[in-house]
């Protein structure tokens, strides 16, 4: 449906003639980049955000001025947030409240997933003990990136663009060149994996004291001159978890929604290096390509959400069982 | 030419990794959910060093 609408959003390019096959990268790094500009303007946001960076010593157009406006992906992420919370809390509170204790449509889903990473992740990787004070926070990964990837096939800022193009309003035209996943977002992917590594840290400390934690990332009982070669791979390591953690979601994400966007383009460019006839011909294998390439996505959205909350649990229960 | 390599060696390790899962569910089927589960495990680590060096073609 995405690609759908965002085709349409390319074919406004194409009759005012300016489509050229340069733009197509272009146009796909558009679309899962964030908002250039800022969607609301508030002035407290403006004026806390000038005055953290004045604090810090950053100028207005430094690279890291920290910029608290609401920009799309910031929009999309409260949206996320209200979206995952909502659903799930009057999900659970139909079910507490239904005397007779049968699962709705909804909720037979969300069951199976709860009980899925309950039963294969928790319990086998966590520890059948620990694994109830760590459940909440791997439950919470999950269906926020669940929601979010899944909220990236819904095209809310894609229908934007095309009404922005059709009208020719410019100003609803830049801030919505389409693409929501915020997941495909590296910011927002490395904030939750420095959840996660902040809560395998504490589980480590939480368990063994501060300084046991530390003496535990290398494994004990090595002859001396080892150390000096296993402690910085550990360390090393250590670094590297949340990195990939924050790689593999976003470029995952991203990948898909470029191929997408790319699928399509093919069209526009055939047509515009070749002639009208050969877009029409290559048109029903963009569409069926990109279509396939959305059913995929699908499962990478849920498969992508699996891993995250899989590799939480493994490094938590890496931090708690030392010995293996 | 970076991404193409490392795609390569990414293929080559789940591909091993899928080989060892399909023999190992043959020989005993009964312990399917685990080997399933440690199976996704291997192919992120391997798809994990992949991503680092795609992302390291990309950017140099």
């Amino acid at each position: 449906m995405s690609f759908c609408l965002y085709s349409g959003a390319m074919l406004g390019e194409k009759t005012t003639g300016k489509w050229t096959m340069d733009q197509a990268p272009q146009y796909a790094i558009d679309h899962v980049a964030n908002s250039p500009k800022n969607l609301f303007e508030f002035e407290i946001l403006d004026n806390l955000s000038q005055k953290i960076s004045s604090f810090l010593g950053i100028s207005s157009d430094s690279l890291f001025y920290i910029d608290l406006g609401i920009t799309k992906h910031v929009f999309l992420l409260f949206f996320v947030s209200l979206i995952t919370v909502t659903t799930i809390v009057t999900l659970i509170q139909k079910y507490i409240s239904n005397k007779k204790n049968i699962p709705s449509k909804f909720m037979s889903i969300i069951e199976m997933f709860v009980i899925y990473l309950r039963d294969d992740v928790l319990k086998n990787f966590i520890g059948d003990k620990e694994y109830r004070s760590w459940a909440p926070l791997v439950y919470t990964i999950f269906f926020f990136i669940l929601f979010g990837n899944l909220l990236g096939l819904v095209p809310i800022f894609d229908l934007f663009g095309l009404v922005g193009k059709i009208s020719h309003i410019d100003s609803i035209y830049i801030f919505s060149k389409g693409g929501n996943t915020v997941t495909a977002n590296v910011n927002v992917t490395f904030a939750i994996a420095t959840i996660t590594f902040c809560a395998f840290i504490f589980a480590g400390i939480k368990k063994y004291g501060f300084i046991q934690h530390w003496k535990n990332l290398a494994p004990s009982g090595l002859p001396w001159p080892l150390y000096f070669v296993v402690v910085p791979i550990e360390f090393m390591g250590l670094f590297i978890r949340p990195l990939a953690l924050t790689l593999r979601l976003a470029g995952n994400m991203m990948g898909g929604h470029i191929a997408l966007v790319i699928f399509i383009t093919f069209i526009f460019s055939a047509t515009a290096e070749i002639g009208g006839l050969a877009g029409l011909g290559i048109a029903p294998f963009s569409v069926s390509l990109a279509l396939g390439l959305t059913m995929l996505e699908l499962l990478v959205a849920v498969i992508q959400a699996y891993v995250f909350a899989l590799l939480t649990a493994v490094f938590i229960g890496m931090a708690i069982h030392v010995d293996h | 030419m970076g991404a193409g390599l490392a795609v390569i060696g990414a293929g080559i390790g789940i591909g091993l990794i899928g080989y060892g899962v399909a023999q190992a569910i043959a020989r005993q089927p009964e312990a399917a959910g685990e080997i399933r589960s440690q199976t996704f495990l291997l192919a992120i680590l391997v798809e994990g060093a992949a991503i680092l060096l795609g992302l390291l073609s990309l950017v140099l």
